[in-house]
């Protein structure tokens, strides 16, 4: 079984690459976040530093998780499954 | 004393007289300095009762012990008064140079009383306080007052203005400083009117030295390289405008006057959109590393710049349903330039346009309307005519509480403001904590004296319960306390691994005190406790803490999500906040809570 998935850029991260969607396809039955930045960082690599870190497959701190667009999530909470979305959004709340 | 001048000037404009006034230690101990030392001035120098915008109500400029330690961010001052928007206390931030000047000048804080008969322009120098005439920039925008005056006066000097907006006491005017940062929120710019005050000037002759200028050089450079860090990272690139595109996405971006009906989409404004297609440029206040400011070169205007940040670009947009980038770039320039905060002028016009809609408006208003071709052509109208208080524009310039008011018809029920002061870009049907701190802010609608909304973004925030928001609540505000005194800019705060551990390590090396973090944290409570105090003796009661009835009345459908919050589960947490801060259930601080913070002997 594969899955599809959704990430949505925002904020620098949208800057660097000029995307707001990406679509990734994993073809296994079981992806995790750190999956899905290690396909961003081979996709990206000049998100390498700025946005992810390539060798620890998560983000900077600057940036944080959503699924769905519903709530805010550490990466080891989060469950893929096919279809869903996941925003790369700038974690500094304020303005 | 390190860190300090000991000294307030006392500006009297009505006699044309000052004098210089000891601060002592025990002060400046205990509310530190900005908002702090701003919210005890005003305590001790606004008489009971006043009108805001009669010459007892004291309008207070505050430097702090962080000003003029060249450590980023810290280039700051508090503008503090008697709110002619909420009645209750009004304080706001700006930045930059001038906090450098007033503080040079030999003071920790300047306050000013009485009203002029004639418009003057204030000059503060070392030979003293001049009361020069201020006639001749009369109608004069911002930006013109502020080079005028530097051609005037020559190089040195650092001012503070007002535009046609304060002239003209549009109840949230602003005051301007340094090519346009402006003191935005809770109408000071009126009271400086009010005053008859156009413009203060500052030139500094004099450098308030810190106790361990070693200990703080090391701190500095260590600071500024973390400045740069992931800490920053979103305000160094996008600025605050980076919001919009998240909070559409996440459908916490207000639109319509909070109705969040809109069709529109708002992805041409985002941050991103404007990075890539317009020419921004980077702006930094004085000692500042980050450089959050974000000036965008406005189309067709002859290359003129407007600072843009989030709350501008949400009250001038979606707050009113425009989508229309250009006009949203004028429309803050505009408000900038006649010196008006652009939260407060965007929330009454999108009142204002639903009251159109629903036909609630008086006919004898209807002839007051400008005449326009389109929506944005409406809206920049508006905003012109609020700025002169001329036709409809004299009436909308009290601001939508008041106005909503003297309507009635239901149009209060989506009035969006609380105490009087204007809800600002985010959402509180969805933000729950946000929400509590909304509605219990000593100056009103305020995003900026919580943080509140750090805890809605966070991954724990589903599972908060109602008493959790109001420690958290507690928790922010005291934070931010601190943070609005010292001065921080808020956009530094995640560069510090502990904050108050820091913080007091830093305000002890200039000031050569022993306070601890827990002493420094108490400053925060005591500060909040005081603001409150003022707004009790100014006519505060339980029910001013609160949120617009659109709020309860209108839950946000999205598919199958409903975002919603209830009266009675705003009222709970409120009965939680009240109960961490010691208060009754009534809100009000018991004689003993006075007395162990040392606000009542």
């Amino acid at each position: 079984m594969a899955i599809n998935l959704t990430v949505e850029l925002f904020g620098n991260s949208r800057v660097i690459t000029g995307q707001k969607l990406i679509n990734l396809w994993f073809s296994k039955s079981e992806v995790d976040i750190s999956d899905v930045i290690q396909e961003l960082g081979q996709r990206f690599p000049m998100l390498d530093g700025k946005v992810l870190d390539s060798s620890t497959k998560s983000l900077l701190s600057s940036y944080a998780l959503n699924l769905n667009g519903v709530g805010f999530k550490d990466a080891a909470q989060i469950e893929l499954a096919d279809g869903d979305s996941i925003l790369i959004l700038p974690s500094q709340a304020g303005g | 004393m390190f860190g300090y001048n000991n000294k307030v000037l006392i500006i009297d404009v009505s006699s044309k007289s000052w004098e210089w006034e000891d601060l002592a230690e025990d002060v400046v101990r205990n509310f530190i300095g900005g908002s702090g030392l701003g919210a005890y001035l005003l305590y001790k120098h606004c008489p009971t009762g006043v009108d805001p915008l009669s010459h007892a109500n004291p309008l207070i400029f505050c430097a702090s012990p962080l000003v003029g330690s060249r450590l980023t961010t810290t280039s700051k001052f508090a503008v503090v008064s008697k709110s002619p928007q909420t009645g209750f206390i009004g304080d706001s931030l700006s930045s930059s140079s001038i906090a450098l000047s007033i503080k040079g000048v030999g003071a920790d804080a300047v306050v000013i009383t009485g009203a002029s008969k004639e418009w003057v322009s204030l000059v503060v120098d070392k030979t003293g306080v001049k009361f020069n005439d201020g006639s001749n920039l009369l109608g004069t925008t911002t930006s013109v007052t502020e080079r005028s005056l530097t051609d005037t006066l020559g190089r040195g000097y650092d001012t503070a203005c007002i535009g046609p907006a304060g002239e003209n006491l549009v109840r949230f005017a602003s005051i301007s400083n340094d090519g346009g940062r402006q003191a935005g929120r809770t109408g000071n710019g009126a009271v400086m009117g009010s005053k008859k005050i156009k413009a203060i000037s500052f030139k500094g002759h004099t450098k308030v030295p810190s106790f361990d200028e070693k200990a703080l050089s090391n701190i500095r450079i260590d600071l500024n390289h973390k400045s740069l860090g992931a800490a920053t990272e979103k305000y160094r690139t996008l600025g605050t405008m980076a919001n919009l595109s998240v909070f559409e996405r996440l459908k916490i971006l207000p639109t319509g006057n909070f109705r969040n009906q809109s069709n529109t989409d708002f992805q041409n404004i985002s941050g991103e959109a404007i990075h890539a297609e317009e020419k921004v440029s980077t702006s930094h206040c004085a000692n500042c590393t980050i450089g959050c400011e974000k000036l965008v070169t406005i189309p067709n205007s002859g290359s003129k710049k407007v600072r843009l940040e989030y709350q501008s670009l949400f009250a001038m947009g979606p707050l009113v349903g425009i989508s229309d980038r250009e006009t949203i770039l004028k429309s803050s320039k505009f408000c900038d330039e006649a010196g008006m905060d652009t939260i407060s002028a965007g929330s009454t016009c999108a009142w204002f346009m639903e009251c159109m809609q629903k036909g609630l408006i008086p006919e004898s208003w209807l002839k007051l309307l400008p005449k326009y071709d389109n929506e944005e052509d409406f809206f920049a109208q508006l905003l012109t005519s609020i700025a002169e208080r001329s036709g409809i524009g004299d009436i909308l310039a009290e601001g939508s509480a008041r106005v909503s008011e003297e309507i009635g018809l239901g149009s209060d029920e989506f009035a969006m403001h609380v105490k009087g002061l204007e809800m600002p870009g985010y959402e509180p049907r969805s933000l729950h904590t946000m929400a509590l701190a909304l509605a219990v802010s000593t100056r009103g609608a305020c995003h900026n004296r919580s943080s509140a909304y750090e805890y809605d973004f966070s991954s724990d925030s589903n599972g908060y319960e109602q008493s959790s928001r109001g420690r958290m609540v507690v928790e922010g505000e005291d934070y931010s306390a601190v943070m609005d005194s010292l001065i921080w800019c808020k956009f530094v705060r995640r560069v510090f691994d502990d904050f108050y551990d820091e913080s007091a390590e830093i305000l002890n090396n200039i000031t050569g005190w022993d306070i601890d973090p827990n002493q420094l944290a108490q400053c925060g409570e005591r500060i909040n406790n005081l603001k409150k105090q003022f707004n009790i003796r100014e006519g505060w009661n339980r029910s001013h803490d609160n949120l617009p009835k659109r709020i309860f009345s209108d839950p946000l459908i999205n598919g199958e999500k409903v975002s919603s919050i209830s009266e009675s589960e705003l009222d709970n947490m409120i009965e939680y906040y009240y109960d961490a801060r010691g208060w009754t259930s009534d809100g009000i601080i018991p004689p003993e809570k006075l007395v162990s913070l040392g606000i009542k002997s």
